[in-house]
């Protein structure tokens, strides 16, 4: 870990010397160096076992996975960040000492049984420049790194591989713009473990579908924006948190050196289920990055052989019904409940019996393909027809048409969706 | 209170450089020669002034950002008499009608202290008439644009959907502002006409009301640079 | 000029005549009262309503309540605790002490006071009345950013949204109201220099909500329209910005969280030289202190936007001057230390929650300065890092300043003494219900929860619990502290005029309890 960090502080050095960048004056990068072999040091590991041990004791289970502080992360940056965030706590922690201690020795010393008679004094300019002066000089000694760091944070240029996220409530879409490969990522922690019926898997609330996958020891850009309202993409190993903006596009980039599974969430606000949108990124060697996009082609051909195939045939009852239930409880059971009732007026019941004046799914079959297909613009309710295949978006109509006791009879084929689209 | 202010007025000076500053502020209470009413206007104005810049900056920042053309505002609130269109005349015609006010509104504060009663009310008559000719220009310019090019809050057959919002949001908030001035003028006018001031001989209201009057102006000043001339 | 409702009303039943002598009545004292009263009951409804969040994120998966209402629960803890707690009781302060500081009959505009207070039991009526509305109360955090709040915001939004203009027209004339006191009601000889410093950063303090105020007032009115007559200010399929909502609401933001810690600052400065027997240390290094906080909050609005995609020279702008802010706090925490410094301490209630305030306000300006370095920001933003930075700025910062002032000056107002050994055992356990509370956040956050998330994975499990139960005990302990106001108001043992021995200030000069109509003629000071 210190060898690590020392070796590609070292890389950074010589980076900068040789790039000559107006702005990093050498000076300014021995400077950085100094810092970073300081800090990497005292932020040993060794460390923070002691510091939090006490706590450990008590609370076993507690942030086990992730430790209890910021985490180093895979990335050059990431360890950058959290270089400077060691910087800073152990500065704080430093001042902290130094006034607490201040304090503490004259509340001990100085209280009235021990120091009856109180001092006069109310000012001193000396003191009083030399403590403003001081201050301002560590502030200027913690911007300098920050600003390095900043700088290489913000340079998105040279990316080998771009993927652009798109944010909806709840769930993100990944497209490789290079390569014509997009697809949703959804939670796939079941409404069970959510609701405490059955135990909670080790990844809960943090597994996908389809975790995005992206290659190591290649610069990937990412491009963030937003079908409906903000969120904000998140992997804390990568040090990348971007919100995602609709209408807008951000920029952000990561270099990852170690391949694996990484995991993060959604960090903005972003209606009922935000707290249930994770991001998964699983980061492959260069080759079998590339086997898994020439895969991903493949599967796109099948998948469009097998939509026609569907569509040329007539599906039944009993085929459609348990996909429809899949569907359904994947994508839609979080707003409508996976027994139809829905949650007041903002997600309605599905269930005939429980709002026979407002259910969409007992009334005609071209309003409710119409809704599920296209959505409700400025609700939550969204467009399904890109989301979903010809074949899904017919089982989850068959199905809510008739679970639940709605029970119309109705089989809708996949050949209708399809002329539908 | 108040029983004070006559015989620290005659001490009353400008502060000259920094020296008369710091004086000033190491004074008591008389540091700010200004009666509470008055503090109270300029503090509501600068209050004010907070809302009319958010405003304004969101208005710019919208037009800078967006990527459709924004209406030509010299085509859009042109106005032909008969013959070709005039670009701005009715604003320009507005604009000349409210800065004049400003000027009968300074005369009347002037008669104020000089405790003319017919002649301040009457400037105030006058400066509040000037204030509804330009409130109903505005209804007109409102009517024009709604009926007659179909701009709308949200969109217009232009440009830009937020030409609309901006444009209405803002106007609508300074014809509010001049409508209330109007209304309060008025109010002042009567008082000052019935003589409600006599007793104490103090017409500072007048002034006061001047204050707001001289503010609403100044916006429409920066109103008409931002909106109708860039 | 000075009205008061002293003139004896007709004969009336004694309930209405006690109702419309509350209602209707102009003086200072009195309107002090009333905010508050208001302020500790809404401090109790938005407490309770953490509780109730609290409860369901003591373990992971949902237990008590949905998603939706969660989200409910902390969009009205946030807005209730800002506009309805911290904000009325600074006022309230305000109005007790200001003119009784500077030797003052009353505020300079009674009527309006009484006018500025009766607006906001309505305000917040129409905001709580939400919560019983179809759809439900505000789900979109007290940021209300755009279009979560615009376009999905449910249709008590409205509500929300008038609410906030009622509590800014209160909030402005409260600031005009005091501003105009402090220019015009000072005593002969209560130099702007001499006066204390409560009174110097509630004047600093009016100044920052004259110039915050409208901006949340106008950007709440664009939301307003977007929501009903078609603008699309904040809507980015009609051409719209939804950034241009966060850069006005932060511009507002920012100064609002030292409207909310200023009044604190003077509050501290006020109790530790009366404990410590000794004059303040740098008294003029603190009011130039306070001004410079009030100065660079209105250009630091950008570091709660760092993720939002800044350019690089804005993050460096926002980065830099964000960091300075550290250096006139910083004047301010070495200050009150070197008042300590070689005094006479004895620690009573009001001296504790002064001392409480300063460690761990400075807690709170540390893991701020963190916060401001934009690369590391990057990793806490939006985390329970930042949940627990500004909970350790704000309950230090807004309430102990508040609970310590009415300590301090309890005895003044009621003429009673509290209960010392209730007063520090409602110290001590606020102190550690306090920590036990927030100071896990700060591990969950770095370990990477996000804020506003109504379950959570498996790893925060722990601290969670922690956390939940340090809420627990830090809200029960409140209704300790209304016990003691309660008895302290109905008896006790009789408080001297001076109440403190080395209390100084004009409001000790008048008699304990303080006397309906302060100062009759003005007091000279020298």
């Amino acid at each position: 870990m210190d060898a690590e960090q020392t070796e590609w502080d070292r890389e950074k050095v010589q980076a900068a010397v040789c790039s000559d960048a107006g702005l990093m004056t050498s000076q300014i990068v021995i400077l950085k160096t100094l810092v970073a072999r300081g800090m990497s040091s005292l932020a040993g590991n060794r460390r923070k076992g002691w510091l939090i041990a006490p706590v450990w004791w008590i609370f076993p289970n507690g942030a086990s996975a992730q430790g209890w502080d910021m985490r180093a992360g895979v990335t050059e940056m990431s360890q950058q960040v959290q270089m400077l965030h060691h910087v800073s706590l152990w500065i704080c922690t430093g001042v902290g000492i130094v006034v607490f201690g201040a304090m503490f020795y004259t509340i001990f010393a100085h209280r009235r049984s021990k120091h009856p008679e109180p001092a006069t004094f109310h000012e001193n300019t000396k003191i009083e420049v030399l403590w403003t002066l001081i201050p301002t000089l560590i502030l200027v000694g913690m911007a300098v790194p920050a600003t390095l760091t900043l700088r290489d944070i913000e340079d998105n240029s040279d990316a080998d591989l771009t993927v652009l996220i798109t944010g909806s409530q709840w769930k993100w879409h990944y497209q490789y713009t290079e390569a014509d490969i997009g697809f949703y990522s959804n939670m796939t922690t079941p409404l069970e473990q959510i609701n405490n019926i059955e135990p909670k898997g080790e990844n809960y609330l943090m597994e996908v579908d389809n975790p995005l996958v992206i290659p190591t020891n290649l610069k990937v850009r990412f491009l963030m924006s937003s079908d409906d309202v903000i969120h904000s993409w998140w992997v804390p190993d990568f040090a990348v948190k971007q919100d995602a903006i609709p209408g807008f596009i951000n920029e952000a980039w990561t270099r990852v050196d170690v391949p694996g599974i990484y995991r993060g969430q959604c960090t903005e606000l972003c209606g009922m289920n935000h707290a249930f949108m994770p991001i998964v990124v699983e980061v492959l060697p260069e080759d079998e990055f590339l086997a898994w996009i020439e895969d991903q082609r493949i599967a796109n051909e099948l998948a469009g052989d097998a939509a026609v195939a569907a569509r040329s045939r007539e599906w039944t009852m009993a085929e459609l019904m348990p996909m429809g239930e899949d569907v359904f409880l994947t994508h839609c059971a979080t707003c409508h409940q996976p027994d139809g009732a829905g949650q007041g007026i903002k997600y309605p019941a599905l269930a005939a019996a429980l709002d026979p004046a407002r259910v969409i799914s007992t009334g005609p079959i071209e309003a409710h393909l119409d809704r599920v297909m296209n959505g409700l613009s400025e609700t939550e309710m969204q467009a399904w027809a890109p989301q979903l295949s010809d074949v899904e978006l017919a089982a989850v109509i068959t199905y809510e048409r008739n679970a639940w006791g709605n029970n119309t009879g109705d089989i809708v084929q996949p050949l209708t969706v399809y002329e539908a689209r | 209170m108040g029983s004070n202010s006559s015989e620290s007025g005659a001490t009353f000076a400008l502060p000259e450089g920094f020296q008369d500053f710091t004086r000033d502020w190491s004074a008591d209470k008389q540091t700010f020669q200004v009666p509470w009413g008055k503090a109270m206007m300029w503090i509501f104005l600068l209050s004010d002034t907070f809302i009319f810049a958010c405003f304004l900056t969101s208005y710019m920042n919208v037009r800078m950002s967006t990527r459709v053309p924004w209406p030509n505002p010299s085509e859009v609130f042109a106005l032909s008499f008969g013959g070709d269109p005039i670009p701005l005349i009715l604003i320009a015609i507005m604009t000349f009608i409210l800065i004049t006010s400003s000027g009968t509104m300074a005369l009347a504060v002037n008669y104020g202290y000089r405790q003319d009663r017919a002649k301040t009310a009457a400037l105030m008559f006058i400066t509040a008439a000037f204030g509804a000719t330009f409130v109903g220009m505005q209804a007109f310019e409102w009517v024009k644009l709604i009926v007659e090019e179909g701009v709308r809050p949200w969109g217009n057959p232009m440009g830009a959907a937020q030409f609309g919002s901006s444009f209405f949001m803002i106007t609508g908030f300074h014809g509010a502002h001049v409508s209330i001035g109007v209304i309060y003028l008025s109010v002042v006018a009567l008082k000052v006409l019935k003589g409600d001031y006599e007793a104490s001989g103090n017409y500072e209201i007048v002034e006061i009301t001047g204050l707001y009057w001289h503010f609403v102006d100044l916006v429409w000043v920066f109103i008409f640079a931002f909106f109708y001339l860039w | 000029m000075i009205a008061h409702a002293e003139t004896t009303p007709p004969a009336r039943h004694p309930l209405v005549s006690f109702i419309l002598r509350w209602v209707l009545t102009t003086n200072h004292k009195e309107i002090g009262t009333l905010y508050l009263c208001l302020s500790f009951t809404l401090f109790l409804i938005a407490g309770a309503m953490a509780m109730i969040f609290r409860a369901e994120l003591a373990q992971p998966g949902l237990q008590f309540i949905t998603a939706d209402f969660y989200n409910q629960m902390l969009t009205l803890h946030g807005l209730i605790m800002v506009f309805g707690a911290v904000m009325p009781a600074f006022v309230g302060l305000a109005n007790w002490m200001i003119p009784m500081m500077i030797g003052a009959p009353d505020m300079a505009l009674p009527r309006l006071n009484n006018f500025s207070f009766w607006i906001l039991p309505f305000a917040f009526f129409l905001l709580l009345s939400s919560l019983f509305m179809e759809g439900g109360a505000p789900n979109f955090g007290w940021t209300l950013y755009a279009p979560l709040s615009t376009t999905y915001g449910p249709p008590s939004t409205d509500f929300l949204i008038f609410g906030i203009h009622l509590m800014g027209i209160s909030s402005i004339l409260g600031a005009i109201n005091i501003i105009v006191t402090i220019f015009n009601l000072r005593a002969p000889g209560m130099t702007l220099m001499k006066m204390p410093l409560f009174v110097w950063t509630w004047l600093v303090t009016a100044f920052l909500l004259i110039m915050a105020m409208p901006v949340l007032a106008g950007v709440v009115t664009m939301m307003l329209t977007d929501r009903h007559f078609g603008t699309s200010f904040f809507e980015a399929s009609g051409g719209g910005d939804p950034l241009i909502f966060q850069h006005v609401f932060w511009f507002f933001g920012h100064p609002e969280v030292y409207i909310m810690i200023l009044p604190g600052f003077g509050i501290a400065s006020q109790i530790i030289p009366t404990f410590a027997r000794k004059p303040l240390f740098g008294y003029a290094s603190m009011v130039y202190a306070t001004v410079a906080i009030a100065g660079l909050s209105f250009v630091v609005w950008g570091h709660h936007m760092f993720a939002t995609g800044m350019p690089l020279a804005a993050e460096l702008f926002f980065m830099y001057a964000t960091m300075l802010i550290a250096v006139p706090t910083g004047v301010k925490v070495f200050n009150w230390v070197a008042t300590m410094w070689r005094g006479s301490m004895t620690f009573e209630t009001p001296m504790l929650f002064a001392i409480g305030f300063v460690v761990m306000f400075t807690i709170g300006g540390f893991s701020g300065l963190m916060l401001a370095i934009t690369p590391a920001d990057f990793q806490y933003h939006d985390t329970f890092f930042v949940v627990a930075h500004l909970h350790y700025v704000l309950y230090p910062g807004a309430i102990f300043a508040t609970m310590g002032a009415v300590y301090y000056w309890l005895p003044k107002w009621t003429g009673n003494m509290y209960d010392e050994r209730l007063g520090k055992i409602h110290f001590w356990s606020a102190v550690i219900g306090l920590n036990l509370t927030f100071f896990p956040m700060h591990f969950v956050g770095l370990a990477g929860m996000p804020r506003r998330i109504v379950d959570y994975a498996l790893p925060y499990a722990g601290l969670n619990l922690f956390t939940t139960l340090g809420a627990w005990m830090l809200g029960l302990t409140q209704l300790l502290f209304l016990y003691i106001v309660i008895k302290t108001i109905r008896g006790g043992e009789k408080a001297t005029d001076q109440v403190w021995e080395s209390a100084e200030g004009l409001e000790w000069t008048v008699p304990s309890p303080a006397p309906h109509h302060t100062f009759d003629t003005p007091p000279r000071v020298e």
